[in-house]
């Protein structure tokens, strides 16, 4: 596997999230990570034919990375001007470093393609063989039906906690 | 007097808890299946990397009851409070 991009940078260094709201933050995590899956597997299944490159050679497979995301606790409490509390240290409980799913970057499947005989193509060897690209559609539709279903389970924790919030509001 | 009310050792002080735990709760459910299909972490296809994989269903069970338990105990902290306000008016 070799990386190939990164597209998580920018929510890396994201803002803190107040732990209000971070089972939100956390459900987002993971409809955005089996978005970015569903796009890469519409990508490979795209370019499954695809048997000229850039680079040269055939298209490659492309998979996400993905990595369990640790939120950096925010510790800091506002304090206003002549404000007569003192504040107790805020404890770090291990739910605080709870922060999701994070999307490392998008990495090449360096596996070889099929060799066709097709002497006929334009990207045919001498012998009349054609290096097909390492996408096998069965195995991306798996991946299409898993990431839907991981993005379906994700939405009911993201409505859940809305309706948790939203209670919570009427008291 | 108000702290014999709604003070820590009355039920108002436990249902906060309460309301704390399941959110907490519901964190830690969000976390497992945010990672459901992460290869690196429990999920789907955890088991071949030699992880504990994630049961969604499980966890979807356990939303459902974390809900419910939420929505109970605010249900109840709602009814307290506004016992504690049928007190201060005197009606």
């Amino acid at each position: 596997m070799r990386i190939v991009g990164s597209w998580f940078s920018r929510a890396a260094a994201g803002p803190i999230v107040r732990p209000l709201f971070r089972g939100l933050a956390i459900a987002a995590s993971g409809l955005s990570a089996q978005r970015q899956r569903i796009e890469v597997t519409a990508q490979n299944l795209a370019n499954a034919e695809t048997t000229r490159t850039d680079e040269g050679g055939p298209y490659r497979r492309k998979v996400v990375a993905v990595a369990p995301k640790v939120s950096m606790p925010d510790l800091t409490r506002p304090v206003l001007p002549g404000d007569p509390w003192i504040l107790p240290p805020r404890v770090v409980e291990p739910v605080d470093l709870l922060g999701g799913v994070e999307v490392q970057g998008i990495e090449e499947d360096t596996t070889p393609g099929e060799l066709v005989y097709d002497p006929g193509h334009p990207d045919a060897d001498e012998n009349g063989y054609v290096l097909y690209p390492n996408v096998r559609v069965s195995e991306e539709m798996v991946t299409l039906m898993e990431a839907r279903r991981a993005y379906e389970a994700n939405a009911t924790v993201f409505e859940a906690v809305k309706s948790m919030l939203r209670r919570a509001a009427q008291i | 007097m108000l702290r014999g009310l709604i003070g820590p050792s009355t039920v108002v002080a436990r249902l906060k808890e309460g309301l704390d735990i399941s959110s907490a709760s519901v964190k830690w459910i969000a976390h497992r299946v945010a990672n459901a299909t992460n290869a690196t972490a429990p999920g789907f296809d955890a088991a071949l990397a030699g992880a504990t994989p994630v049961d969604v269903e499980a966890e979807m069970v356990a939303l459902a009851d974390e809900q419910l338990r939420y929505d109970a105990a605010t249900r109840l902290l709602e009814k307290a409070y506004a016992q504690v306000r049928a007190s201060v008016r005197e009606r």
